[in-house]
């Protein structure tokens, strides 16, 4: 273990000890004082509108829900710890209840029920609520059913088609189970990747949606993102994938399809490959993202509404806080 | 008797999915105070057992669909489908049949259909339909009724039913008399000889008939040997009934004489029912004068012989068929393909010696039949018997030969399947080059790659593009990278080879000096440059992707496709617009003129020894004849990419396009 990490875990074991040093132990080079604002007055908005069932938004509320969950858990706020505790647990409670409900399934598509997934198994670590176990038990055994042969996943919960973006969400769902501790066969993530990089252009190494054609910035994020969390590193896939998103025009940083999901993956990969790369990019995301936000702290833009673009933003710029296992290298 | 409402077919899933026996079940239960049973079906099955609510010798539940189709029938059928339902019906003893079968019996349908309604009421309710049936028998219902209802009395058995039997023996109407007959028959068993064995001696040929029929039901040792009598009758359509009745009567002293009805009757039809009465026995009763017939001298029995094997195989009329045939006799010779027919589908691995006896057959129908039949073993080793007969004279016995194995499901032989086919690879004959190439890409295993290497060089040497390409596809699948590697020296490719990449390519002029040129410490490394060619001292990569220096490294092919994928080793950073260097040391061991095959994409300058030898701007497949020098050569070559695909190979052949072994490589440094 090098320093840097070692005072990383540490800093970390002392706000988790103690919740109320939370916001003022933890001091990262790359987060500036402006950015750290910017996440409270978000984190403010989220808390403000919440509705009365836990949920956020009307539409895609499972998503929302789940991405609302991590913006806070992403500074160290979790269920059971003030002074967002009620508001996290009712949060909690919808996903549950949404789980006993749909059999397991969580939201509408496969893309909620892997964001739902996710959250919880972060959550999960955090949390004595025994019964999460089972449902996230549940959550996964939904997503093990739904792999196709090819070894991705689309939007139904069924073994069908499959595209990157639903696949890569189910990746990351089963890589943060897995660290959970809830059983996950190895051959599953790699029959994913597989998937993943047979979508992986030759000559430009960004990901295709659903082949080698056509690579675009935020697919090929979450591509890369993807291989990088599973533990490649120097490899050809990886360092193309990277490659192709550095190269990538300089204009994503403030507005490209799908920004916020883009952004969201790049930069976790970026984190993942590595202080060089990340140190060039973290900035420019964070002050693109800085001059975005709304004066009641949230964000908008995003397919979800306010509270998606919010929470991804927050999850975005809150990368430096390295709470969540899923940020962690 | 079988009650739907008990359940039982609940068990086959049958009340799921039938609404009809839902209703039934549903309503059944409530109204009678039973709770439908869905149990599993031994449990049930042992539950309508032990209630006796369905006898043993019941015939064998129906599946769902039979038997909603034989109520649909019932109701909406015409003659035929509602006497048929109605049989059936009966037969599986339904007893919610019993409602519209007897509604069609006292409604105003065809005294014909009515009278079969009688029949299958009196086979599922017995004495209960006593009276009814002797009530039908009365004159003023038709004809066909009262057959019906003397049919019935035969089928109830009881004694009661006698009197107007008896009756009915005597009516004026010929069809119900020969009724009577064959229902005495049944009520009385021996009783019934007197009247049957008079019935016998009657004029009209149809009585005769019925009293043969009958005797079945008698089945004494008078009756039994009065229908083997009957099988020599003159009159066909009797030895018919004989024959038929024997088949419901079923004793073994009728065995032999079926046989000779069987090989030698001179009606077709009689022929056939003694053929029927005769599986009605266990394959070892039949064996035995089977047997005695087969290793007679008298030929007309053999055919028989062997369709009776055929239809009811025994261990015992196979081994004595097998052991007929290995003596090889010829009187069986037009019966040996039947013979070979039959031994193979009852046991082919135990008649496989019978088989291989006459893999030389000079008759190439014989040699054909043991061939397939011997194909059909699954433990026998059938490779080596067969292999002589890839050389065989005629080329449909080698080509079926082939077929066979190709399809074999049996042992693969144990020295590995190239041994079989090595000698084959390059016969003359174009179908068994395919077919062992064939049956070399099903069977080979990773293991054997070295010795179909060999057996495949002349393949992957030739000009011909097919049969390269044929090879490739039998070997790529069991090669490692050595292998592939080995593929490619074994098709003249230029395997080792060392990179230097990637440099910008500037805009093209006419100095290809300054074109492309690496730093410093990379000119220093130790390898001899074309004459005309020099590394720039002063070369600085502006690519800030480029990871670490510009090397010299080396590069073993491996791939798929034989060939160095610059595309793939230099990327990223970008390969648009990029140049890379490549060098190659070959030994020969003379002074030899060659051809130079150089498969590139995009752009190539090549130099052999110093000299540029071919140069083009754009990708693909270019040939240059040059000479090489004894002992170390060197090609250098420098490839420029546009965009995407960028890849090299080098292949040298002779002027003739043929692989030189006189070419060798050595590891590149």
């Amino acid at each position: 273990m090098n320093s840097y990490t070692l005072a990383t875990s540490f800093a970390a074991l002392v706000i988790l000890t103690n919740p109320c040093l939370a916001e003022t132990r933890v001091r990262v080079a790359e987060l500036s004082p402006t950015a750290e604002k910017a996440i409270k007055k978000g984190l403010d908005f989220l808390a403000r509108n919440q509705n009365n069932d836990g949920s956020w938004e009307s539409n895609h509320k499972i998503a929302n829900t789940a991405l609302g969950l991590m913006a806070f858990m992403v500074k160290g706020y979790f269920p059971g710890r003030p002074p967002y505790s009620a508001k996290l647990s009712r949060a909690v409670d919808y996903l549950i209840e949404a789980s006993e409900s749909g059999n397991g399934y969580m939201g509408k598509s496969m893309y909620e029920h892997g964001l739902a997934t996710l959250a919880l198994s972060e959550v999960w670590g955090m949390s004595d609520r025994q019964e999460l176990r089972n449902v996230l038990k549940k959550a996964v055994s939904v997503i093990l059913r739904s792999q196709n042969k090819q070894g991705g996943w689309r939007y139904n919960p069924r073994p069908e088609s499959a595209d990157i973006s639903v696949t890569v969400m189910q990746i990351v769902a089963l890589a943060s189970a897995k660290e959970a501790g809830i059983l996950v066969p190895d051959k599953v993530i790699q029959n994913a990747l597989k998937y993943v990089k047979s979508l992986q252009n030759q000559f430009q190494g960004g990901f295709g949606y659903t082949s080698r054609r056509g690579p675009g910035f935020a697919r090929s994020a979450a591509g890369v993102m993807s291989l990088l969390m599973s533990g490649e590193r120097d490899t050809r896939a990886v360092k193309a994938g990277l490659y192709y998103l550095r190269k990538s025009d300089e204009s994503n940083f403030s507005q490209t399809s799908h920004y916020y999901y883009g952004h969201y993956y790049a930069i976790q990969a970026m984190y993942q490959a590595g202080e060089r790369h990340y140190n060039e990019w973290y900035p420019k995301i964070r002050d693109a993202l800085l001059l975005k936000q709304d004066s009641d702290g949230s964000w908008s833009g995003g397919p979800g509404g306010r509270a998606y673009s919010t929470s991804m933003s927050i999850l975005i710029l809150g990368v430096p806080y390295r709470f969540l296992p899923i940020y962690q290298r | 008797m079988r009650s739907l409402i008990d359940g039982q077919w609940s068990c086959a899933g049958w009340s799921v999915t039938n609404p009809w026996a839902r209703r039934r079940l549903a309503g059944s239960a409530v109204t009678e105070g039973r709770r439908p049973c869905q149990p599993e079906w031994h449990s049930c099955l042992t539950c309508i057992l032990a209630l006796g609510l369905v006898s043993i010798s019941a015939e064998p539940l129906p599946s769902a669909l039979a038997l909603e189709k034989a109520f649909a029938d019932l109701t909406d059928g015409d003659w035929i489908l509602k006497s048929a339902a109605m049989s059936q019906l009966a037969k599986w003893n339904i007893d919610e049949a019993e409602k519209p079968i007897r509604a069609i019996l006292i409604g105003k349908e065809h005294p014909w259909l009515r009278g079969r309604a009688l029949v299958a009421l009196a086979r599922t309710k017995g004495a209960a339909l006593l009276n009814d049936a002797i009530a039908f028998f009365d004159a003023k219902h038709p004809v066909q009724l009262r057959n019906a209802a003397i049919e019935s009395l035969g089928i109830i058995g009881k004694v009661a039913g006698e009197a107007t039997i008896q009756k009915a023996m005597k009516d004026e109407d010929i069809s119900i008399r020969r009724t009577a007959i064959v229902s005495l028959a049944r009520l009385k068993g021996k009783g019934a000889w007197d009247s049957v064995s008079a019935a016998m001696e009657d004029e009209d040929k149809e009585i005769v008939r019925a009293a043969v029929r009958s005797l079945q039901y008698i089945n004494t040792g008078e009756a039994r040997n009065a229908l083997l009598e009957l099988l020599q009758h003159e009159l066909w359509d009797v030895r018919f009934e004989a024959a038929k009745a024997i088949r419901a009567a079923r004793f073994k002293q009728a065995i032999q004489a079926l046989f000779e009805g069987m090989a030698k009757d001179r009606d077709h039809r009689v022929k056939k029912a003694c053929e029927q009465a005769l599986i009605e026995f266990e394959p070892d009763a039949l064996a035995t004068p089977m047997i005695e017939k087969l290793v007679g001298k008298d030929k007309s029995y053999y055919s028989t012989c062997l369709k009776l094997l055929q239809l009811k195989p025994s261990t015992k009329g196979c081994d004595a068929l097998a052991k007929i045939l290995k003596k090889q006799d010829k009187r069986y010779q037009p019966y040996l393909t039947t013979s070979f027919s039959l031994l193979a589908n009852f046991d082919p691995d135990a008649y496989h010696e019978v088989f291989i006896t006459y893999l030389s057959h000079q008759d190439r129908n014989i040699r054909q039949y043991a061939i397939s039949s011997l194909g059909k073993c699954k433990t026998t080793d059938i490779y080596t018997p067969l292999r002589p007969l890839l050389n065989d004279n005629d080329r449909h016995i080698r080509h079926h030969t082939l077929n066979v194995v190709r399809s074999s499901k049996g042992p693969l032989p144990e020295s590995g399947i190239i041994s079989f086919v090595a000698p084959h690879l390059t016969s003359q004959d174009s179908h068994i080059r395919h077919y062992t190439l064939d049956l070399l890409r099903r069977h080979i295993k990773p293991d054997e790659f070295e010795a179909a290497l060999e057996a495949l060089t002349y393949m992957l040497n030739s000009p011909d593009k097919n049969l390269r390409n044929t090879a490739r596809k039998i070997l790529l699948p069991i090669s490692d990278d050595d292998g592939r590697t080995r593929m490619a020296k074994a098709q003249g490719i230029l395997t080792h080879w060392m990179l230097l990449a990637s440099f910008p390519t500037p805009q093209q002029t006419e100095d290809t000096e300054e074109e492309a040129q690496p730093k410093t410490e990379v000119a220093q490394v130790e390898l001899p440059t074309p004459s005309n060619f020099n590394f720039k001292q002063e070369y600085k990569d502006t690519d800030e992707d480029a990871e670490g220096d510009i090397k010299w490294q080396p590069h073993t092919i491996t791939n798929q496709e034989f060939r160095v994928p610059l595309h793939e080793l230099y990327f990223p950073p970008t390969t648009e617009n990029k140049t890379a260097f490549a060098v190659a040391d070959f030994q020969s061991e003379a002074d030899e003129a060659v051809k130079l095959l150089i498969y590139v994409d995009d752009s190539h300058t090549l130099w052999l020894n110093g000299k540029q030898v071919s140069e083009q701007k754009t990708a693909g497949e270019h040939t240059v004849e040059a000479n090489i020098v004894k002992g170390s050569n060197r090609i250098f070559v420098r490839v420029g990419n546009v965009k995407e695909w960028w890849w090299l190979a080098v292949k040298i052949a002779s002027k003739t396009g043929q692989v030189m072994e006189s070419v060798t490589q050595k590891s590149a440094r």
